[in-house]
């Protein structure tokens, strides 16, 4: 194969620089295949949509230059948050940038040492997450300057600042990546592989979350908690912002900056030299060796026949059993589809339980988010389980007998709710319960978003004809779309939420469940209306 | 029995089928040839309701492709040439998805699944533990066609349908399409390797630049032409001109 000699970790800068170009090409015209569908087609190509989000985003993180914060703490807040975005969209998408392994048939037999694939990948990865961050921190550069003791040069220091965290989030993704390749063997590394992106998402929000909580005083001002702060990523590069376009003065500071620096080269060169020639040979064997299932067990036989027999009577439709049973087999094996879909529900399910660390545990808090959760999962998920690598196989559908998508998209949003909402439920009531030492009030108080879960999950039929499987992976796009429903859902859920947990407190919580009832239902059906009208599968045009 | 009248495709000012009729009579095998790019699989994709006709009409079995698409897709079967499969099924349970898309009731999609698992040598542990993305090329060719056939289909277009299967599994495949015609199913082949559409086929369309070029039984398109096999009556209908004297050439420029 590849072996390990020098040879295998130098890196032919040229050739990573021409297959940078053609990665990059690449992504940017995948964004026009795909299943067309009666959604009509945006003018606007997706990467500019996506990066337009990013600056809208940035926008609303930055206003809060103007509450007085200063230098330190403004950067401290929006680097983390673009911390946030940055992680949160590159492990969307590393899985797709690093290990395709479709690629194997056109560039294994090439001349191309396992460093400078890596190397490509690595910097296509970069480039993508330094467009985020470059669109999440545009505007918030120039608002810093109107943080407390900000110099005039402060934009182009803190582009600085935003652009090596850009490149440690990725260089950390790549290493991650590395390390599991490296280390694990083939046949658990798509269990391997989820459990650390999720653990990476779960690192990233735990430490921005934990950030306010840490500290004595005001949410915002952090600066008492240095010791351990030091520790944490982002104050690296926050320290950058301070150090040179703030008050200074603090060599601390500059210390933490360097190490900043030192540490995103040193991650970077330990991922793609050091762990190259492993990365490699893991990459042939996922395109040879794909994941064999293991033979099946009499009682797990007998369990999966019974099973089949309560989906039988569950869902009548055997189109719609047949879709259910797809975007099973895809949330339990695919492991494009885990890795994108099982950190975001992660954090939905861990997002709850943080309220409850800190000085005063907050149960109502832990309520609403745990409500607020719940309720957006199901868009998020049915988003995600639009895509997939074996797109070209939704042309089953066409050729079918099929008078519309509506069975397909019953059977995938069924599969959501009964296998993603309905136990992320439970675990989110088992953990109230804990926090509340057995307060059974807490299970009528999850109901609300149990209401709304069903119509909810009716979204993305209702914006357009949503066939399974049918997308190919538009980077970008996926993260973008599920941070905008993140939002939108934030808007219309968060006072459902705020309203169940006043009516709890009031002991009106019976008759606000019956209104949401009657509000759900009546959404259910103005969404069901919607989405039939777009369900048609049309011939394509072209 | 395919009737079409008039078909045509545009993409934009492109013309890709270009005013094509023809009829195929049940129990028929045809042989649709072409050269790359010649609009072969764009006649494929209008007939099997995937794609929309500029101009002009196509019915199967008298249903009319346009007004009646579910009736068609119901009674015709597809081999694309994509071959594409949703590689996180096995392969029991890609053509148990299939069967359920074409409504077919479980006992029965499961009782053809073995069938065609035994007739392609797929043995049913493979088929039901292993997904697809561990099959060979040959293997998934093979579950691509079964999905195909499963529901009974009296008109089966096949678009490369030879494509990675062995020697042996070919030799199969073609035994059952002819025996398919005989018991009067109607098939649309579409291929590039000519010697087996000469054995298969008892009538072959030539497509070129979007139009039928010709149109008629193998054995006498071999006597109008004078040539001695297909691949030559191929070569002189479609061909560019002194395209082995560009060859030779080609190959000794290389050489110097």
């Amino acid at each position: 194969m590849s072996g390990s000699g020098p040879e295998t970790r130098r890196v032919d800068w040229r050739q990573a620089a021409t297959l940078l170009g053609v990665y990059l090409r690449l992504s940017l015209r995948r964004s026009s295949r795909g299943f067309a569908t009666l959604a009509s087609r945006s003018r606007v190509p997706g990467p500019a949509q996506a990066l337009a989000f990013y600056v809208v985003f940035g926008l609303l993180m930055g206003t809060v230059a103007f509450a007085g914060l200063d230098v330190f703490t403004y950067a401290l807040f929006v680097l983390g948050t673009s911390l946030f975005a940055i992680m949160s969209a590159t492990s969307f998408v590393a899985a797709d940038v690093l290990l395709n392994p479709e690629e194997g048939e056109v560039l294994d037999f090439r001349p191309i040492s396992p460093a400078t694939l890596l190397a490509a990948k690595a910097a296509n990865l970069a480039v993508f997450g330094l467009g985020i961050a470059a669109a999440t921190n545009a505007l918030p550069m120039f608002f810093g300057l109107a943080a407390r003791g900000a110099r005039p040069w402060f934009p182009l220091v803190h582009a600085l600042a935003a652009l090596l965290l850009a490149l440690f989030c990725t260089g950390a993704v790549v290493l991650l990546y590395g390390l599991l390749m490296r280390f694990v063997p083939r046949r658990h590394f798509e269990r391997a592989a989820t459990l650390g992106q999720i653990a990476l998402t779960l690192g990233v929000v735990a430490t921005t979350q934990l950030l306010p909580r840490a500290t004595p005083e005001t949410t915002l001002s952090l600066r008492r908690a240095w010791a351990w702060l030091a520790l944490v990523p982002v104050t690296w590069f926050a320290a950058l912002d301070e150090a040179l376009a703030g008050p200074g003065g603090d060599r601390g500071l500059l210390g933490l900056a360097l190490a900043g620096g030192l540490v995103t080269a040193g991650v970077f060169a330990l991922a793609v030299t050091r762990l190259a020639p492993a990365f490699r040979e893991s990459l042939s064997g996922l395109a040879e060796r794909p994941a064999l299932a293991h033979p099946r067990r009499a009682a797990a036989r007998g369990r999966s026949a019974g099973l089949e027999a309560a989906l039988r009577l569950w869902i009548r439709d055997p189109v719609e059993r047949g879709a259910f049973l797809l975007a099973g087999a895809y949330l339990r094996r695919d492991r494009e589809i885990m890795m994108r879909l099982w950190p975001g529900v992660a954090v939905i399910v861990l997002l709850p339980p943080l309220s409850l660390i800190g000085r005063e545990p907050d149960v109502s808090q832990f309520l609403v988010l745990a409500s607020l959760g719940l309720s957006m999962t199901p868009p998020v998920a049915l988003e995600i389980l639009e895509s997939s690598a074996h797109w070209g196989a939704a042309e089953v559908f066409r050729i079918a007998p099929l008078p519309d998508a509506m069975p397909l998209f019953h059977g995938v949003r069924k599969a959501v709710l009964g296998g993603i909402v309905l136990p992320v439920a439970a675990l989110l009531a088992g953990i109230g319960l804990l926090a509340t030492r057995g307060d059974w009030r807490v299970l009528p108080a999850l109901l609300p978003a149990l209401l709304l879960a069903p119509p909810a999950s009716l979204l993305p039929a209702a914006l357009r004809t949503y066939v399974p499987l049918s997308q190919p992976s538009r980077r970008g796009m996926q993260e973008t779309r599920g941070l905008a429903l993140v939002l939108t859902a934030l808007l219309v859920l968060f006072p459902i939420a705020l309203a169940a947990r006043w009516a709890e407190h009031r002991g009106r919580l019976a008759p606000f469940l019956a209104a949401e009832l009657a509000l759900a239902v009546g959404l259910h059906v103005a969404l069901l209306w919607l989405a039939r009208r777009r369900a048609r599968i049309l011939p394509a045009e072209e | 029995m395919i009737e079409v009248e008039g078909l045509t495709k545009r993409f934009g000012d492109q013309l890709a089928v270009d005013h094509v009729s023809f009829a195929v009579p049940t129990g028929q095998i045809v042989g649709l040839l072409g050269p790359n790019g010649a609009g072969k699989t764009t006649i494929v994709r209008m007939l099997s309701g995937q794609l929309l006709p500029s101009a002009g009409t196509a019915r199967m079995l008298g249903l009319d492709v346009l007004r009646e698409p579910l009736a068609v897709k119901r009674v015709i079967g597809v081999v694309p040439e994509s071959g594409a499969v949703f590689e996180s099924l096995t392969g029991w349970e890609y053509l148990a998805f299939v069967a359920a898309l074409h409504q077919l009731p479980e006992a029965e999609a499961a009782e053809r699944i073995g069938r065609f698992g035994a007739f392609f040598e797929l043995d049913e542990p493979t088929l039901r533990e292993k997904p697809l993305a561990a099959y060979s090329k040959g293997m998934r060719q093979k579950v691509v066609i079964a999905a195909a056939l499963l529901h009974n289909p009296k008109v089966i277009i096949f678009d490369e349908p030879l494509s990675g299967l062995d020697a042996n599994a070919a030799l199969s495949f073609k035994t059952l399409i002819t025996t398919l015609a005989r018991e009067g199913r109607t098939i649309v082949y579409c291929s590039h390797i000519l010697d087996v559409v000469e054995r298969v086929c008892e009538r072959v369309i030539v497509i070129h630049r979007g139009a039928i070029v010709a149109d008629g039984e193998v054995a006498a398109l071999l006597a109008q032409t004078g040539e001695p096999t297909l691949e030559r009556v191929f070569n002189r209908l479609t061909a560019t001109e002194n395209l082995l004297e560009r060859a030779e050439e080609f190959a000794r420029a290389l050489g110097g």
